[in-house]
Order: C-alpha cells, then structure tokens, then sequence
C-alpha cells in the first residue's frame, strides 16, 4: 500500500487528491492536509465581493467530500517536510498542525511514499504598511471571507454616493511585486457595474492602481490579438475599456503605505505620490508558506528545498539571467522537486524561473515587477498531471516517465465579469496559449489562433458555466472527471 | 515602451494612462456585445477555443 499525502485543497491539491483516488485502489491511501474546512471557487470570490454572491455560493465543505471519496483528511497546517525521512523511519514524512476547533495547535508526523506540496500562497498584507482587511486600512478579495468585507466597505461607500457626497475608489495591486493583477481588474469593472446599477457612478472616481508597466499586461508580459485581419495588443483592448468606462488607471506602482486618509505610491520614474481614498481594495503580494525542511539527521535544508520566496524549487532552470535571455523551455513542465522522485509543488506553491513580465526598478531601487500568474486553469492541469505521474509509478515501477504540464504549452482563460445577469451582464473574456510567451515558436509570443480578447454578454455566460462547473466538478459528482481542468 | 503613457493632466494631479489613444467602439460594435443571438455565437466559438487549449495543451507533451 502506498501513502500519498497531498498538502493543500485549493485548486490544485483536491484537483490532485480527486484523481489519485480515482486512479489508484482503495488500497492505496490517499491524505489531504490543509488548514481550511472549506473549498473555495476563488474566481467566484469577485462576485462575493460586490455582494451578487454570498459566501455559501463560492465555497462548500471538504470533510463529506473527502468521506464519500475514501480519502482522509487532516486539518491542519504542514510546518516541515522531512524529505529523507528522519532516524526512526527513512520514509519520508511531514510535520502538521492541526487547526480545526477540536485539535487546535495539536501536532503529529505523517508517513508518506509521495508528496505533493500544493499549498497554496501566503497573503503578505505585512509587506506594506496599512494593507489589508485585518490589520491595515484596505479590503481584500483573497478569501470569501475577505470579499464578503469588501462587499460591506462598497456598501457604505455607496451609501456615502447616495448622500451626494464624492467618494474616491482605488482598486488594484498594494505592493509592486503583487500578481493576480487579472483579478483586481476584474473587481474594477464590478464596482464600476454596481455603481452605475446605484446610479452613482458620475459621483464616484474609480482608480485602477496597479504594478504593471502597461494596461493589459496581467503579469504574463501583454498579449498580442489578431482582430478583423490586424493584429492589435491587449494594453489597447484594456484601455479601450477603461476609456469607456471612465476608469483612471495609474500604472507601474509600488504602494509604500496606506494611511487612514491616502494611499502612497511610488511610479516607474521614481516620483512619489499621495491618493485620497474612500474605498480601496489592494492585492497583497503572495509567498510560499512557512514551511521548514530538514534532512534525515535533523539538520535544516529548507533552503535547499525552497526559494528565498517560500515557493518549493522544482524542474525549472533558475539560473540568472537577463529577461532578453529568459526562454520558455526554463519553466518546469513536471514540477518534481530536485534530488526527489517521490516530491512535487503545483499551482502557486511552485518556484517560478522568474517573471513572466520584464522587471523593473526605479531609479530608487525600488522593484516593481509583477509576478507571474498561476492560478486556476494551469493549477488544476499541473494537479491532474502529477497526480497521474505517481498513478503510474505506483502501478508501473518508479521508472514510469512523468507526465508533463508546462506553462510554456498549456493555454489558460481569463474572464473578468463586468456585470450581472444573463441578458444584461457583460465581461471581457482573454484566452491565451501558452501562458508562458514562448518566442522561439511563435512571433509574437503565442498562437494567435488560440489568443483573444472579446468583450461582450458571452464572456459573462461562460463566466457562470465555469463557476457552476467547476463547483460540481470539485465536490466530485457524478462523472466530474469528464470536466477538463 | 507601452503605446498608452502616463501623463500628469494637471500640475499635482495623479498621473495617469493617457487613454485619448484608446478606441472607443461604435454604436454597432455595443449592441452587438448585447445581441443574444450574436453572442450565442460567441459563447459556443470561446468554449470551442477552451476545448482546444485543452487539447492542445496536452498534445504539446
């Protein structure tokens, strides 16, 4: 019998933990750990947070799942990965947590033959001071729980319209390393939407502050799209929306402070400046989770297994080099950690080589250089893959050749709802192939067939299909596995 | 270089993305992102395309 212990159930972790058990008997045991009860549809989290959806929409709870599926489940946080195993048993093993209500702080070690560390990221709102909904001034849509406070904070400030009193919203990135730049500019059109539906908007100023160098970059360097026989880019498809919209953007920032009053940032070209607001919703950059390694003998080789970011090292080149001479080819496509056959980080728990977008420092040195995406369709394809890889080393000897999934092949889609409704809500909807631009095979980077950006009421509708889909999917009814990640 | 710029409006104002550079879309091109049948078109062509990457993605290994 083999022990696979997968760490996390985001995305990809109960992407990887569903397909292990459908691939692998009964008499294989197959281990989620993960700090959260609950699965969250964090795409859907946009919507929670302009209240069109509640909490109980976007998530449901893991434990009846994982029960019906025959895979145990564990809340609690991993704090060390013995990878070598320790003196009492080479196998490999982790460190837990436990933080449910009835084992809170408990601790035990579990035994595994594989691991797959998919744990997701860490919300590093302490990287600015004032940012975030615990300890800072700004809201967040992160979690459902963060985004059901966010839709409150809009419901106030809407409140304030209401009074005829001028209220400024800034929406976007708090730190100039953030990603997930796709979804505050998904929130942006939200708010837009709800403002115009209150009928308020001429009193509101909505500002979309973010670290990209360029509209339409969303951390994966711009997209190039062939429409009507010309080829056109995506900064000018965003700033189209934007204009139409009336949405101000401020680009190439690194958010230095929030105060009770003003938001402070630094630009590009190194000048700083202060933005009054009423509302403000800021992404916090994201870090691996605090997780140690250690070898057989109890010395500490965390750094060997991790980037100084907390994200694990895997099959990538991560050699420095410049960006004119960063390539596809130096993204993972296994994801299996260095020295370890039996060790995986998908999703956002994986080191990337490096950015996907070209970094950037002031002249004060600041960086402003956003980092790469990998969420969602990609994070669920890597679960699947490495999943199937240890299937068939379990079935098929530990020469089995792993499977592969690399960002610089796989396509993703982003869309970014704008409003509600099936007759009247509206989204603009990208898909692009390979999220990872890949020079050497295309021109401009990605197959043009395949890299678009539409807007209109289809995007909303596909938005809602994914949303019903993939929720069905995750709590593995019946024939969920048809659904592709 | 990005084709839209920053650009300070007003002195002390917050600089912003000059979007005057931007297309707007006509009259047609916004009814027709409202048109049912126009975007049942599209729905079913940009799920076609999911399917595709799907595909493709999987035979690029």
């Amino acid at each position: 019998m083999a022990e696979i212990v997968v760490l996390g159930a985001g995305i990809s972790g109960h992407t990887a933990a569903l397909h292990l058990r459908r691939l692998l008997g009964r008499t294989h045991r197959v281990t989620v750990v993960s700090p959260n009860s609950k699965w969250n549809w964090i795409p859907s989290n946009i919507w929670v947070g302009v209240g069109r959806m509640t909490t109980d929409d976007v998530v449901f709870p893991l434990a009846p799942v994982y029960r019906r599926k025959g895979i145990d489940f564990h809340q609690a946080k991993a704090v060390a990965i013995w990878p070598q195993g320790d003196a009492d048993d080479p196998r490999g093993a982790v460190d837990v947590e436990y933080t449910g209500p009835d084992e809170h702080g408990r601790t035990a070690r579990l035994r595994y033959d594989y691991l797959i560390n998919a744990t997701g990221p860490r919300l590093r709102f302490e990287a600015t001071e004032g940012l975030g909904p615990d300890d800072g001034r700004t809201v967040s849509v992160c979690t459902a729980g963060h985004a059901t406070q966010a839709a409150t904070a809009l419901d106030a400030v809407i409140a304030e319209l209401r009074q005829g009193r001028k209220q400024t919203l800034v929406i976007g990135t708090g730190h100039g390393t953030c990603t997930c730049e796709g979804a505050a500019f998904e929130y942006t059109f939200n708010v837009d939407h709800e403002l115009r539906e209150a009928g308020v908007r001429d009193l509101a100023r909505v500002v979309y502050l973010s670290n990209e160098a360029a509209l339409g970059d969303f951390g994966v360097d711009g997209m190039v799209f062939e429409q009507s026989g010309f080829q056109t880019t995506s900064e000018l498809w965003t700033g189209s929306l934007f204009r139409e919209r009336g949405v101000e953007a401020i680009l190439g920032a690194h958010v230095s402070r929030v105060t009770p009053d003003a938001i402070e940032y630094e630009i590009l070209d190194g000048s700083t400046h202060t933005l009054a607001y009423d509302f403000a919703m800021l992404l916090p950059p994201f870090g691996g989770q605090p997780i140690k390694a250690y070898d057989a003998s109890g010395t500490d080789i965390t750094a060997d297994l991790f980037a100084p970011s907390g994200f694990m090292k895997v099959d990538a080149d991560y050699t420095v080099k410049p960006y004119e001479e960063w390539r596809a080819s130096d993204w993972p496509s296994t994801y299996a950690a260095p020295g370890y056959d039996n060790l995986w980080a998908v999703g956002i728990a994986f080191a990337p080589p490096h950015q996907i977008s070209k970094p950037q420092k002031t002249p004060n040195g600041t960086v402003i250089a956003p980092s790469p995406p990998r969420t969602g369709m990609p994070s669920g394809v890597m679960g699947k893959h490495v999943a199937m890889t240890i299937a068939d080393r379990i079935k098929h000897g530990p020469d089995a050749k792993a499977h592969e999934a690399s960002m610089a092949t796989m396509g993703a889609a982003c869309v970014a709802s704008a409003g509600a409704g099936l007759t009247r809500g509206s989204a603009a909807a990208m898909t692009m192939l390979p999220v990872v631009p890949d020079h050497q095979r295309y021109p401009t980077g990605r197959d043009l067939r395949e890299t678009r950006g539409e807007l209109g009421l289809h995007g909303h509708w596909v938005k809602l299909m994914l949303h019903y889909l993939f929720l069905y999917k995750a709590r593995a009814l019946p024939g969920w596995f048809l659904i592709p990640e | 270089m990005p084709e839209l710029q920053m650009h300070e409006p007003s002195p002390g104002a917050d600089p912003v993305v000059d979007l005057s550079g931007a297309p707007l879309p006509t009259k047609q091109t916004l009814n027709g992102r409202q048109s049912l049948l126009t975007q049942f078109g599209k729905f079913i062509a940009f799920d076609a395309r999911i399917m595709r990457m799907v595909v493709k993605g999987n035979k690029a290994h």
